[in-house]
């Protein structure tokens, strides 16, 4: 697709880089599939709005993923939104189920915390960054998922 | 199951990556644009119930010293009559941005002092009438300049900080969500709120977020964070209506250093850094095979003296050294390994950085610093990670020399290749 003149980058390139790994972090948090393609849209009409200038690749990479949390966890608080008991597509074996449900019963930030560590391997401290946390708080926050969720996160490193 | 199996098969679908292919820049808002005016139409009418209940903000044209609710001023503390603050409305907050800020180039910092405040305020200890504490420090720049003030405070488990540059706002975020917008007493004040966990410690909080530029010599960003609203109200009315007084004016002209300490921050060649007296011992004459250099960077300034060097395979493996003259090495007692303990420091006996960790050693193994004298090739095998996906090493730790030199290395490379960078360095 040719680049139209409002729109700051090679934005298909940009799509493609993106739009998974963002799409996986909002849906962690959120746990339904339409928030998380509504936080996806807005982390990207953010991008089309504010034309950030950035000096790297992990800059940007950064910037979009703390929209896309930030928002996530927004969206989490909204009384407009949508609310579904479980996610979609469940695992077939029970136990994944019980830990699913375990998952999403944690608060917002816990899973946040969770997915940033475990899936993107951030550091606790560029974690405590991002959620606006104490390090210590990261710290106890995966402490305690980790006894909760044994099975989903035996074995997961960042 | 695990959970990356899990979250591995949660994947956008078709329709989405077109919409997101066709977007454009837009010119204004949609239907965000319809939930953000709800959101603050919501919190505008709370806000306006909350003040009209509030009994301990002073109606209009009552000053705070004349309001019943407020205790009378000690003897230390001049309590000087103030303007009676106009309404302020704020936006619900709905999302946040906050970037690292870069300070200025040969930066250096000096205390505020009481007389500072005074100044500043047009009076002192007006903030511990209401109950807050308040102190703070000047960042110039390597010319002298006020680069901005940090104002911070607390009182009990509520806090406050308090941004104030010359001239702009304080460049605390570099994107800021749209906010409800005041005028009072002719400046444009920005202010914005949101109600939940903020600090991540379990409770819901209020956080506030006010910004102005005053008559384009001062700007400000006060950020606040407290257990009730009252509370921040209190304390958001002393605050503006002292910064925002028509019957004064706000500076910052008065700050001058006491003097400006020397300070270079430099890029420099592999060549270069090797001519620098203070790190020469600490450099490798040679690095694994395929790392090319990337770069040298020398920051020297206020309490500060580093050189951090950068390699990498220009694939997927870096190699980083770090070397600190540092002022003080009594503030690294946290990190310091027990050599004698393989659990404060040895990251094989753990599945990662924080993993079961015990907490009396959740900095050393973050962070392990061995003294230069008991280094050991088996030391610097015990701080090896496994990346996952490519299945090799990495190793993260830090030496401290007799000199005061902390030299930190982080490196995707075989133990060996490490061992050949340190032990050149050792004792």
């Amino acid at each position: 697709m040719s680049q139209t003149s409002n729109r700051p980058v090679d934005w298909e390139a940009l799509i493609c880089q993106y739009e998974t790994k963002l799409y996986r972090a909002a849906f962690a948090i959120v746990g339904n599939r339409q928030d998380a393609e509504d936080v996806v849209q807005d982390a990207f009409l953010k991008y089309l709005e504010r034309a950030p200038v950035f000096s790297c690749p992990e800059q940007e990479s950064a910037w979009l993923m703390k929209v896309t949390v930030n928002r996530s966890i927004s969206i989490t608080r909204s009384i407009w939104r949508r609310r579904e008991p479980l996610p979609p597509d469940l695992p077939a074996c029970t136990s994944a189920v019980q830990e699913i449900e375990e998952l999403y019963a944690l608060p917002v930030q816990d899973r946040a915390t969770l997915h940033l560590y475990y899936y993107e391997g951030y550091s606790t401290k560029e974690i405590a960054s991002f959620l606006k946390m104490r390090p210590g708080a990261v710290r106890s926050k995966l402490c305690r998922a980790r006894g909760k969720l044994k099975q989903l996160l035996e074995g997961e490193s960042p | 199951m695990k959970y990356s199996d899990w979250i591995e098969e949660q994947n956008p679908s078709e329709a989405l990556h077109r919409r997101l292919l066709s977007m454009e820049r837009p010119k204004k808002r949609g239907w965000i644009g319809f939930a953000a005016a709800a959101c603050c139409a919501l919190a505008v009418g709370a806000l306006y119930w909350s003040l009209n209940q509030n009994p301990s903000l002073p109606p209009d044209n009552v000053s705070l010293a004349q309001h019943p609710t407020v205790q009378p001023a000690t003897e230390e503390a001049t309590h000087k009559n103030m303007p009676a603050l106009p309404e302020i409305h704020y936006a619900e907050r709905q999302n946040e941005m906050a970037m690292d800020i870069a300070f200025p180039k040969g930066y250096f910092r000096e205390e505020l002092s009481m007389h500072d405040l005074e100044t500043l305020f047009g009076e002192t200890g007006w903030w511990e009438v209401i109950g807050w504490s308040m102190d703070g420090y000047v960042i110039y720049d390597g010319e002298g300049a006020v680069w901005q003030v940090f104002l911070a405070g607390s009182n009990g488990e509520n806090d406050f900080s308090l941004g104030l540059s010359p001239n702009r706002l304080p460049p605390t975020c570099l994107v800021a969500e749209p906010t409800g917008t005041n005028d009072i007493w002719g400046t444009k004040v920005d202010a914005s709120r949101s109600f939940y966990d903020c600090d991540g410690d379990g409770a819901e909080e209020y956080c506030y977020t006010l910004t102005f530029l005053r008559e384009e010599k001062v700007g400000a960003r006060l950020e606040l964070t407290t257990h009730d609203d009252e509370t921040a109200e209190i304390l958001i009315d002393s605050m503006l209506s002292r910064l925002l007084s028509p019957e004064r004016t706000l500076s910052l002209a008065f700050l001058i250093p006491k003097e400006i300490p020397a300070w270079r921050e430099e890029k420099l060649t592999m060549e270069q850094a090797k001519q620098e007296p203070d790190f020469a011992a600490y450099l490798p004459d040679a690095v694994p095979t395929g790392m090319q250099f990337e770069s040298a960077y020398l920051n020297m300034g206020q309490n500060r003296n580093t050189l951090s060097l950068h390699w990498s395979d220009r694939q997927f493996n870096n190699l980083s050294i770090c070397i600190e003259r540092l002022p003080d090495a009594e503030t690294l007692t946290l990190f310091m390994a027990d050599t004698q303990k393989p659990e404060s420091y040895d990251l094989r006996l753990y599945a990662g950085l924080w993993d079961g960790v015990p907490e009396a050693y959740w900095y050393s193994i973050q962070d392990a610093i061995f003294p230069a004298e008991d280094m050991t090739f088996e030391l610097l095998e015990a701080r090896s990670q496994t990346n996952p996906e490519r299945n090799t090493p990495n190793y993260r730790f830090q030496i401290l020399h007799a000199d005061g030199t902390l030299v930190s290395y982080y490196g995707d490379c075989a133990a060996q290749d490490m061992w050949a960078l340190v032990q050149p360095t050792l004792p």
